[in-house]
């Protein structure tokens, strides 16, 4: 039952992940990095029961405190500084929808084929590990796409952010029994590389008046 | 292997330092620095205890195993507290004339040694960790730290320069975080749980990997803290970040902080031995591109910092190159050449300090106008010369290492490209210094000054002694704290290259390490 839950939640992260991604609307894209940060929450919580382990509650809350709430704050908070249009990105939405499905859909087959050969622990074989693995290796991709499509600095950290999703979901997947310490260490570090861009790229737009990324050489005058 | 509470100290020692200048910095800015040289000391001290116990068949761990030294991990640790405290020292001089010059106020002046002393702590930490997650913790942390130093002057070439920096190499160093990961599960079925995060076990159990694990893991690896190495294709931020930090940030970031992030990929990625033979002709390849997009690329820079920014790219191609080739020697030129490129780097990056300092530029074509002190000079052709790899210098030594193991294992290929990169960073480094140096200044320049070569020495020695070449103007000689931080660097130079003795017994530990002997 729980097995099933989490590969449909780890599903609809997939799409939460290309609304982030294609969302014009700042404020709205934040929101739904919120949404898929609580659905990998959720996920943990679902582990924590079906494992029996204590220390993935610990991990839940972890997610939820900063990625649920903390990150998406912080987001929120820089855009309201700036604006709340995405510069436009180097692909009108149709083609980018399409391009980046296929990559997320070669990077999901092609991990969900080859997860026996990727993973040997026993307690890790078959669902919903595979599943989640394959999505966050889809989540993966779509956030480098992000990345390497779009022109927007804040756009460009909501497609970090989502690449920090996708390896958290892979952490799961992989090492559902990890030590807390290193976790809060993992957390700790995403937080404040989130926070220093965000400091960063409201210096960069109260020099230039933009965070489009394709003017980041003009700074140099 | 024996518990030592030195390891704890490494890090920790700067870490408290950090908090002292912080808050003695808030009273009184004026006494920005001490403390940080007091703590980089310190550092310094325990870096070299570190290493004579490891010379002495030690290998000290901490908290559990979770922190562990042997050759290598004392190598990176004195390479860390070395150039960290003589950049420290040179710092302590050079920002006091920036704010002088009123480039930076006077209270964001301890801002600078605080994030110094938390960097090095990091870099620190990472060269003792023995925790797969937690390396990919702390190499982020350096970045984190050094982030800020990048954009100290809070000028728009120095944010977009930030920007890059941190957005590339967090995009990056996640990547690492996936392959540590992939590792920690591999490991797990043969270790258990909490020993799968130690990467002395697993070590020991990697030759039962299946080889698409060793081949995925050590990819992701070598991908992801490749990029804050400065290897091509992820390379884009180490121009900009070098070029607009503070100069002394620059030798810290070209000299130590890359060669932390190669030690990241080297540990880790060594575990990935049933896969040795696809990824260590990926780190050749990779190795023989960096070096020669990075030489290209500096031919074409007409400022100082980023030329010899674009030759760290180029020369982290032989190390990555040196590790590819997996045999002994091919292994100990790595780790040499690392070592060197941290001593000749770190002093080059102080030169053109020292040129910006006196002239306010280090645009090449505006510099060879100019007087410059002779000690400054010679400094940088050591330098230089050590880096193209002119025997007796240290550069030679290691580049010789890993041309005869490439030579040894058949890569052609790679051997020639090689020995043309080299002869080509020479063609490079002369035709920068000679016009910095030693060519004759523009006809408009001249006019006003003297008309033909002349050497005017004075006191204090390395204020005003000046070399003045057909028609240069005058030069502002740098203090002694900062000749003396780059003479120490130059000898250091000197004696890596003449002197084996104990740096040969830890680089020969530490080869031997990588390779599970």
């Amino acid at each position: 039952m729980s097995s099933d839950l989490i590969m449909c939640i780890s599903l609809l992260m997939i799409v939460t992940s290309f609304v982030a991604m294609e969302w014009r609307n700042l404020p709205g894209a934040i929101y739904t990095y919120q949404l898929q940060s609580v659905l990998i929450a959720l996920i943990l919580a679902l582990y924590a029961y079906s494992l029996s382990n204590y220390y993935l509650y610990v991990w839940c809350a972890t997610v939820l405190a900063s990625k649920g709430i903390i990150l998406p704050w912080l987001l929120r908070r820089y855009v309201a500084k700036v604006h709340s249009e995405e510069v436009p990105p180097l692909l009108s939405a149709t083609p980018s929808v399409l391009l980046g499905l296929l990559a997320a859909l070669l990077a999901f087959c092609w991990v969900f084929v080859h997860y026996d050969k990727l993973v040997i622990s026993p307690n890790l074989a078959g669902e919903p590990f595979r599943m989640n693995l394959a999505v966050a290796a889809a989540i993966l991709v779509t956030g480098f796409y992000t990345l390497l499509t779009r022109r927007d600095a804040f756009k460009v950290v909501i497609g970090l952010c989502l690449l920090e999703n996708a390896v958290h979901l892979s952490l799961v997947s992989l090492a559902p029994f990890i030590p807390d310490t290193a976790l809060i260490g993992v957390v700790t570090d995403v937080v404040i590389s989130v926070w220093m861009l965000l400091y960063i790229v409201a210096g960069v737009y109260r020099s230039l008046g933009s965070v489009d990324t394709f003017s980041l050489s003009k700074l140099r005058g | 292997m024996a518990e030592s509470s030195l390891l704890i100290a490494l890090f920790s020692v700067p870490a408290l330092a950090a908090i002292v200048e912080y808050v003695l910095g808030k009273k009184s800015p004026d006494s920005a620095g001490r403390v940080a040289i007091l703590g980089a000391t310190a550092t310094c001290g325990l870096a070299i205890a570190i290493a004579n116990q490891t010379l002495h068949g030690l290998h000290p761990t901490a908290l559990g195993q979770q922190l562990y030294a042997d050759g290598l991990s004392a190598l990176l640790a004195l390479i860390v507290s070395v150039v960290g405290l003589i950049t420290t020292i040179y710092a302590y001089s050079y920002l006091r004339h920036e704010v002088e010059e009123g480039k930076i106020s006077r209270e964001r002046l301890p801002l600078y040694f605080v994030l110094t002393l938390v960097f090095i702590s990091t870099m620190a930490a990472v060269t003792v960790t023995n925790n797969l997650i937690m390396m990919y913790v702390l190499v982020e942390a350096t970045t984190l730290a050094s982030a800020l130093l990048v954009t100290y002057y809070w000028q728009p070439e120095s944010l977009e320069a930030g920007y890059k920096y941190l957005l590339l190499c967090s995009v990056g160093i996640i990547v690492g975080l996936l392959g540590c990961v992939v590792f920690y599960s591999a490991a797990v079925p043969f270790v258990g749980g909490s020993k799968a995060m130690l990467i002395t076990e697993v070590m020991k159990v990697s030759s039962r990997f299946p080889p698409a694990v060793s081949l995925i893991g050590g990819a992701l690896i070598i991908i992801g803290f490749g990029s804050k190495a400065g290897l091509v294709p992820f390379h884009a931020w180490l121009p900009d970040a070098h070029s607009q930090s503070p100069s002394p940030m620059s030798a810290l970031l070209s000299g130590v902080t890359i060669k932390v992030a190669v030690y990241a990929v080297v540990r880790i990625a060594s575990m990935a031995s049933p896969a040795h033979s696809v990824l260590g002709t990926y780190c050749v390849v990779l190795g023989i591109v960096t070096m020669l997009v990075g030489i290209l690329c500096a031919f074409a820079q007409a400022d100082l910092k980023r030329l010899l920014a674009f030759h760290s790219v180029s020369q982290m191609g032989y190390i990555i190159m040196g590790f590819g080739i997996g045999s002994y020697l091919g292994v100990y030129g790595g780790i040499y050449h690392l070592l060197n490129h941290t001593l000749f780097k770190s002093l080059l990056f102080l030169c053109s300090g020292a040129l910006l300092y006196a002239h306010g530029t280090t645009n090449i074509h505006e510099l060879s106008g100019k007087k410059h002190s002779p000690l400054v000079a010679i400094l940088f052709f050591i330098g230089a010369f050590a880096m193209s790899g002119l025997p007796p210098l240290n550069g030679f030594f290691s580049k010789f290492a890993i041309f005869v193991a490439a030579a040894q294992a058949h890569l052609w290929w790679a051997f020639v490209t090689a020995l043309f990169t080299s002869f080509a960073t020479m063609a490079c480094l002369v035709k920068a210094g000679y016009e910095i140096f030693l060519s004759p200044a523009p006809a408009a320049a001249s006019a006003p000054v003297l008309a033909k070569t002349t050497f005017t020495v004075s006191a204090p020695p390395f204020g005003s002694t000046s070399v003045a070449v057909a028609g240069r103007t005058g030069t502002k000689g740098c203090p002694g704290a900062m000749a003396a931080a780059m003479v120490t660097l130059a000898l250091l130079v000197l004696a890596s290259g003449f002197s084996g003795g104990v740096l040969n017994r830890l680089i020969d530990m530490s080869a031997k390490a990588l390779l599970n002997r």
